[in-house]
């Protein structure tokens, strides 16, 4: 008996003392690092994408001037369908910076709808990456097919895998945004500025990744 | 927003556990004022707003330059060099507008300084190589993606 009472006083007890404790500096910067730390993990985590992209790019360097013979991007890549997904990502970062501008503003209606339109791009995003690969697969392209098909679709689907990571956190944004707008409006609104932050670096990526694999 | 999200209606941001509660605050810990460069009126950020469209105008345009100049079908070194110059100036103009690297904290900057560097040991590796076997293996074609003529050049790419 002593050992039960033990056990509910002590839940009781770690249930109030978690309601007390916030995680800290969700909102306010931390004074060593003048950041929030969503923010700096944030970045961090930037950095290592950039060492992870930057793996493949070299691969990919190596792969191309090694190689003998070696194709242009534009002879077998779709360039018309890969330039409207260029228009896609940039204005998807754009929709995602608004999104937090309005949210700054306390117009979280707006906001919503500018996290919305951010959604449905990458949704478009990734029906025409969709079509591009289907193309590819009717005409017997596979990445085993050679090495430039290799490191085109694993740039390309790791580059698209972010894309869809990124759509996830927007949906979760979008779902819960009533919710957390009402009750941690600054944390919310952080929260999209890194989302945004993460969803500007995909699209810097393929800034990179478009002419590279499309236009060399 | 940056470091604090504060809104027109508010009064004094929620104030958080984890901070030295009764301590005067330092420069830094007042998370309302132009931090990382914004400025949280309505009015700053509006002016930001039509800033993110100017560039997203900019942004549109150099594309449009970036498949233009492919359609040039230049020599490659040529098409290369134009091609990461262009994508360099797009990839800077969202990294220091929409991810506000114009006006950021110093640790980020610091984090960026080691980040490109490592970055620049990985594209060392292969250019490296293509020096070295340049030197090493007669025939081999240092300009990249020129088709070869030598007898080792293989239908396949890559093969």
């Amino acid at each position: 008996m002593d050992d039960g009472h033990t056990l509910v006083a002590g839940h009781d007890a770690h249930s109030a003392h978690s309601h007390e404790i916030e995680i800290p500096f969700t909102v306010h910067a931390r004074p060593d690092t003048g950041l929030y730390n969503g923010k700096l993990g944030i970045w961090l985590f930037l950095a290592s994408e950039v060492m992870l992209f930057g793996a493949l790019f070299s691969t990919l360097v190596l792969l191309r001037t090694s190689a003998p013979v070696w194709p242009h991007g534009w002879q077998i890549l779709n360039v018309p369908l890969a330039t409207l997904n260029t228009f896609v990502l940039i204005a998807s970062s754009v929709t995602v910076i608004l999104a937090w501008a309005n949210l700054r503003l306390g117009e979280l209606k707006k906001a919503k709808i500018f996290l919305l339109l951010t959604l449905l791009c990458g949704f478009g995003f990734m029906i025409i990456k969709t079509i591009e690969y289907t193309t590819k697969f009717s005409h017997h392209q596979y990445p085993s097919t050679n090495n430039f098909f290799g490191t085109y679709f694993v740039l390309t689907g790791l580059h698209g895998l972010h894309v869809l990571g990124g759509m996830i956190v927007f949906a979760y944004l979008l779902m819960t945004a009533d919710k957390w707008y009402a009750t941690k409006r600054d944390q919310f609104t952080n929260r999209v500025e890194v989302t945004g932050l993460y969803w500007h670096f995909v699209d810097l990526v393929w800034i990179f990744l478009f002419p590279i694999l499309y236009l060399l | 927003m940056s470091d604090t999200a504060r809104h027109p209606e508010q009064g004094v941001p929620d104030q958080h556990a984890g901070g030295p509660p009764h301590e005067p605050l330092g420069e830094q810990e007042h998370p309302t004022h132009h931090h990382s460069g914004h400025d949280d009126s309505p009015e700053g950020i509006r002016k930001e707003v039509r800033r993110y469209l100017i560039v997203f105008g900019m942004l549109a345009i150099l594309t449009i330059i970036t498949v233009a100049i492919a359609q040039l079908h230049l020599p490659t070194w040529k098409a290369v060099t134009l091609a990461l110059a262009v994508a360099t100036v797009k990839g800077s103009l969202v990294a220091a507008f929409f991810m506000h690297l114009v006006s950021e904290r110093k640790l980020i900057y610091g984090v960026l300084v080691l980040t490109v560097f490592f970055f620049g040991v990985l594209m060392w590796g292969p250019w490296h190589h293509r020096a070295d076997a340049a030197k090493s293996w007669p025939g081999y074609d240092v300009n990249a993606s020129k088709p070869a003529t030598s007898q080792t050049a293989s239908p396949e790419p890559g093969h």
